[in-house]
């Protein structure tokens, strides 16, 4: 019998990199990642070994979900109305199978953050009980199992075995991180900091002389209200997944190579960018991570009963 | 073009006639006893509203504060435009004091400081080098972990005082992060010290660029950029909101910076907040748009630029038309990295090396993650100079230059003028309705006076009466300790189960495993009594809101039928205007961490005594066994007793809860106090003003006729001279605009 997954809550505040991160995480662009359309509904990614269950990414949506769209307010606004219909009649019309491969699973799921709009709450509450699910097989995962439920700071309050929180480095110190940190400080106060990190992502955007490695750390700790001292990772989560997605499949170069490029004109030879994405992944923060959540596997299965609380 | 010179100049000087000759219209509104004009405030303020006026238009200075949340890019902006790095710029908010930037025409950028404000920061200087003992370092550089060398600085340094003008990139940028972090540092050290405050200006910096006055044609004037801290930025103080929403009010033009990153996120709530009464005087017209970042566009999910015209038109009110036009997308990063190349191109020429100019290597990192160094390696002068440009062209920064500044120094004549003559005629109108006021009651019957006046008179004391059953500051103060008492007895109580719950001493072989037991349970402890403290000061910041809404709720009941009776209108202070967070206290801290030692000693054995030769022969002749002596062994144990930790322990929390205590007392409650007390004013004033006015009236009418139909006459005069007045203002106004 295999224990049950890990469910780690993956919070943050909009824009903040919280779904960029799990993409990273997961190494497929699996959620969608603009919020101007309101609050992303949660949503949790199943993470499973390769080669067990399913080959590639695999939506799943329940009853309550289509019970959700079908009752959405906001659908009366034309491009809501669209996606609402574009739902209903595929992947959440009664008896459509699963929705499979990361493309159409973002795409079913961008579908749903319109329809849905802003009746997802930003604190995480009045979500419906079962949110769409989407099951993903990963290499790095040889028999460990993982749900990343990826959602609004407020889920930090929620039962979770394990918290990743998000950060974003170019907002550090404005009132709303300070809201977050104090949420990851009571999250902390009730796991203990072994089951909690904080992941500072968008590190890329920082310039010489700005706060990293010890100093970056000893700023965030001094913003959570004594509480133990979780782990901070410096992360950049959109160049290590542009950087994954090259390495795994070709046609999807052209996104590192815009990142590398911001003013176009870019592509230097393939090979001196796929040298760069592997640099760009080792140094992104993301394998840390990884190891973080095997490790987090481990200590749960080693102490099953300290699980949710 | 010179008779285009000569007819702004003209303007310009007739604009400043104009209103100096109000000076006699408005002394004899005030020899007229006229109350009702500026909100009650009288002529007295009309006539310095009028002054402030005549200098900006003297100057020809066109004020406009650039407005941003945190890290939107607000100083790097302003860096590019000049091509030099003279605001520092940090991920971590780095504007905490407004610093007023004046496009010129000076040869080189000078930054100058007001020289009482550069003694108040010697002052401080000296202040927080007697202060900064062990802990208060560990504070601030929990908070800004940069911060030691400039505490180093402060410690030991020479004392150096402020310079009154400083020159240079590097020294003007050295000098502003400087007093950025001493207020940072100051607000840490010493809380209760308000330098944002004692402030009388804000440092000024005067910097060559193409948008300087001279030769930009007529109507133009100088731009003066002023650069505001972030009203999300969680270390903001009040006084520090209150100068920003003073240099807001100086407004002709204002600039918001929004993050494109951020678009729907709080942030620019604050932002909306803080300019939506000056947009209520200057009209969308005179606001533009900036969002930065739009190079984090990536995906087809992020919204393009059309769509962000339409959300950020939404979010400020902009018409369709306006917000195609006022709304600009930038990549301000960008921009800095290429004006740093123009700049140093211009500088050094063919000189520039690119191998190992800084100014190179960012430009060429940004442009191309991978290949970079590559692209160093093959550049020329030549081609980093077509490189920078693209990178100009792509941050979108000159569509901003274009559009915001060239036009603005263009028409800061014409601005200016509208601005100015706006506000002039306004404050006529009020004259001119009082004296007609006035007129009117003078030809009402006296009787009709009289039992208005009663009326008034009734009110007036009937607000008196109400004001002096106002709660004052000990009242407040004593609802607001009962308020909190709970939440602060509740804090002490749970630290106290804390604080007995460091009990059990225990026994180690070595001295560092006993300390590091104590640590670990003072640390534990210290922690869970932090976190008590915060929750608890959290708590009381939400009920003194309460008590807030409370007790102005409670004036508005009996102070609003009574000005309704008396046809005045105040507004409820906004609960911006008054903090309740009682400042965060310092970390709970517990000492006791030498364990004591106790050592025991034993008898491990016994040993046999030297004998010489002789000695041994006797002992045996006489049959004794061999003499010894006891060996002693000795244990050394180390004892981690609990005791000290606790009372230490015990003694910081407790200091810090009366702290939290005090705080609310001396500090929280008298500004709520004043706050409430704030509003009864505003209404007393009112009402009093109008009552003046008619008790005037009734005085003219008291008198005989003679001199009556002579205050009418001036009166009548008075409605005239005023009318003709603001006739003339508004045409000079549509001439202007023409």
């Amino acid at each position: 019998m295999s224990p049950p997954p890990l469910r780690v809550a993956v919070a943050g505040l909009p824009k903040a990199g919280v779904s960029t991160l799990v993409n990273a995480l997961i190494g497929a662009a699996v959620l969608p990642v603009s919020t101007l359309e309101g609050v992303s509904p949660l949503t949790e990614v199943a993470v499973v070994p390769a080669g067990e269950t399913v080959a590639e990414p695999t939506l799943h949506l329940s009853d309550g979900t289509r019970a959700a769209v079908r009752e959405s307010p906001g659908t009366a606004e034309p491009s809501r109305a669209a996606s609402a219909g574009r739902l209903l009649a595929g992947p959440l019309a009664a008896g459509a199978a699963p929705v499979t491969g990361a493309d159409r699973v973002r795409a079913v799921l961008a579908d749903l953050r319109r329809a849905l709009g802003a009746t997802a709450s930003a604190d995480g509450r009045g979500e419906h009980p079962s949110p769409p699910h989407v099951v993903v097989p990963v290499g790095w995962a040889a028999s460990e199992r993982f749900v990343l439920v990826d959602g609004p700071p407020g889920i930090l309050a929620g039962p979770s075995d394990a918290f990743l929180v998000v950060l974003d480095y170019t907002h550090l110190d404005t009132v709303e991180d300070a809201r977050v940190l104090r949420l990851a400080a009571e999250a902390t106060a009730r796991v203990g900091p072994g089951r909690v990190t904080i992941a500072v992502n968008r590190v890329d955007q920082g310039e010489d002389g700005d706060l990293a490695g010890e100093s970056l750390r000893r700023h965030v700790h001094a913003r959570m209200p004594a509480a133990g001292r979780p782990p901070v990772v410096e992360t950049s989560a959109r160049w290590a997944l542009a950087a994954s997605l090259l390495l795994g499949d070709d046609a999807h170069a052209a996104t590192l190579d815009a990142l590398a490029h911001p003013m176009g004109g870019g592509a230097a030879d393939a090979g001196a960018l796929s040298r760069g994405a592997e640099h760009t992944i080792a140094a992104s923060g993301i394998p840390e991570l990884r190891q973080t959540l095997l490790r987090w596997w481990s200590a749960a299965v080693r102490a099953p009963h300290g699980t949710t609380r | 073009m010179a008779d285009e010179d000569d007819a702004v100049t003209l303007l310009q000087a007739e604009v400043r006639d104009r209103l100096t000759d109000l000076d006699a219209l408005l002394t004899q509104a005030g020899e007229l006893d006229l109350h009702a004009v500026r909100s009650g405030r009288g002529v007295e303020a009309a006539m310095s509203a009028v002054h402030d006026d005549v200098e900006a238009i003297e100057r020809m200075e066109l004020r406009i504060p650039i407005v941003a949340p945190m890290s939107a890019g607000k100083s790097t902006i302003i860096n590019a435009m000049t091509g030099l790095t003279l605001l520092p710029a940090r991920v971590t908010g780095m504007t905490t004091l407004p610093t007023r930037i004046v496009l010129d025409d000076v040869a080189e950028p000078v930054l100058r400081l007001a020289a009482s404000d550069a003694a108040l920061f010697d002052t401080l200087t000296g202040e927080l080098a007697t202060r900064l003992g062990d802990a208060e370092r560990d504070d601030v550089l929990d908070l800004f972990p940069h911060m030691g060398p400039l505490l180093d600085l402060i410690v030991s340094g020479p004392r150096v005082p402020f310079p009154l003008e400083c020159t240079g990139e590097r020294e003007i940028q050295r000098t502003l992060m400087r007093l950025n972090e001493l207020v940072r540092v100051g607000s840490v050290v010493l809380p209760d010290v308000d330098v944002v405050s004692a402030l009388s200006d804000v440092p000024s910096l005067h910097t060559p660029s193409e948008f300087a006055p001279a030769g930009a044609g007529p109507g133009a004037g100088t731009l003066v950029l002023v650069d505001t801290p972030g009203p999300d930025d969680a270390q903001m103080s009040v006084p520090l909101t209150e100068i920003v929403a003073d240099q807001l009010a100086k407004a002709h033009v204002v600039v918001i910076v929004l993050d494109y990153t951020r678009l729907n996120v709080m942030a620019d709530e604050a932002i909306r907040e803080l300019v939506r009464p000056v947009l209520a005087r200057i009209g969308t017209e005179k606001l533009f748009a900036v969002v930065n970042k739009v190079d984090e566009r990536l995906t087809e999910e992020d919204p393009g630029p059309e769509e962000v015209v339409r959300l950020v038109g939404r979010l400020l009110g902009f018409s369709g038309d306006q917000a195609r036009e006022r709304v600009i997308e930038t990549r301000a990063r960008f921009g800095l990295a290429a004006a740093r190349v123009l700049a140093r191109v211009t500088d050094a020429g063919d000189g520039l090396d690119p191998a190992t100019d800084p100014a190179v290597e960012a430009m060429l990192r940004l442009r191309s993650r991978y290949g970079w160094e590559r692209d160093r390696e093959t550049a020329t002068v030549a081609s980093l100079h077509a490189t920078a440009q693209e990178m100009w062209r792509y941050s979108g920064l000159p569509v901003f230059r274009d559009r915001v500044l060239h036009t603005l120094r263009r028409t800061a004549v014409p601005i200016l003028v509208d601005a100015v003559l706006g506000r002039t005629i306004g404050m006529l109108d009020e004259i001119e309705a009082a004296a007609s006021n006035r007129i009117a009651a003078m030809h009402a019957d006296q009787a009709e006076i009289t039992r208005r006046m009663d009326d008034l008179a009734g009110e007036l004391a009937e607000l008196d009466r109400l004001t002096s059953r106002l709660p004052g500051k000990n009242e407040v103060r004593k609802r607001a300790q009962d308020s909190v008492a709970e939440v602060i007895d509740g804090a002490r109580r749970r630290g106290e189960v804390v604080i007995d719950s460091v009990r059990g001493a225990k026994r180690f072989d070595t001295a560092k495993e006993a300390k590091k037991y104590i640590k670990k349970r003072r640390n534990k402890a210290s922690e869970e009594l932090d976190y008590i403290l915060y929750d608890a000061r959290n708590e009381v910041a939400r009920r003194l809101g309460l008590l807030r809404g409370e007790l102005l709720a409670q004036a508005e009941k009996s102070v609003a039928p009574i000005m309704r009776r008396a046809g005045v209108a105040a507004g409820l202070p906004a609960p911006e205007a008054v903090s309740l967070t009682p400042s965060s206290a310092k970390a709970v801290k517990g000492g006791g961490a030498d364990p004591d030692r106790k050592t025991k000693t034993y008898v491990a054995g016994h040993e046999r005594v030297d004998e010489t030769l002789g000695e041994m022969f006797v002992r045996w002749w006489q049959g004794e066994a061999a003499p010894t002596t006891p060996v002693y062994g000795q244990t050394v144990s180390y004892k981690a007793g609990l005791g000290d930790t606790r009372h230490t322990l015990a003694a910081s929390f407790g200091a810090r809860v009366d702290d939290l205590s005090a705080q609310v007392r001396e500090h929280v409650a008298p500004q709520l106090a004043a706050h409430v007390s704030r509003y009864h004013d505003d209404a007393v004033r009112l009402v009093k003003a109008y009552r003046d006015d008619l008790a005037a009236a009734r005085d003219d009418l008291r008198t005989d006729d003679r001199r009556r139909r002579v205050r009418l006459e001036e009166l009548a005069e008075l409605v005239e001279a005023t009318r003709s007045a603001s006739a003339e203002l508004r045409e000079l106004q549509e001439r202007a605009a023409s």
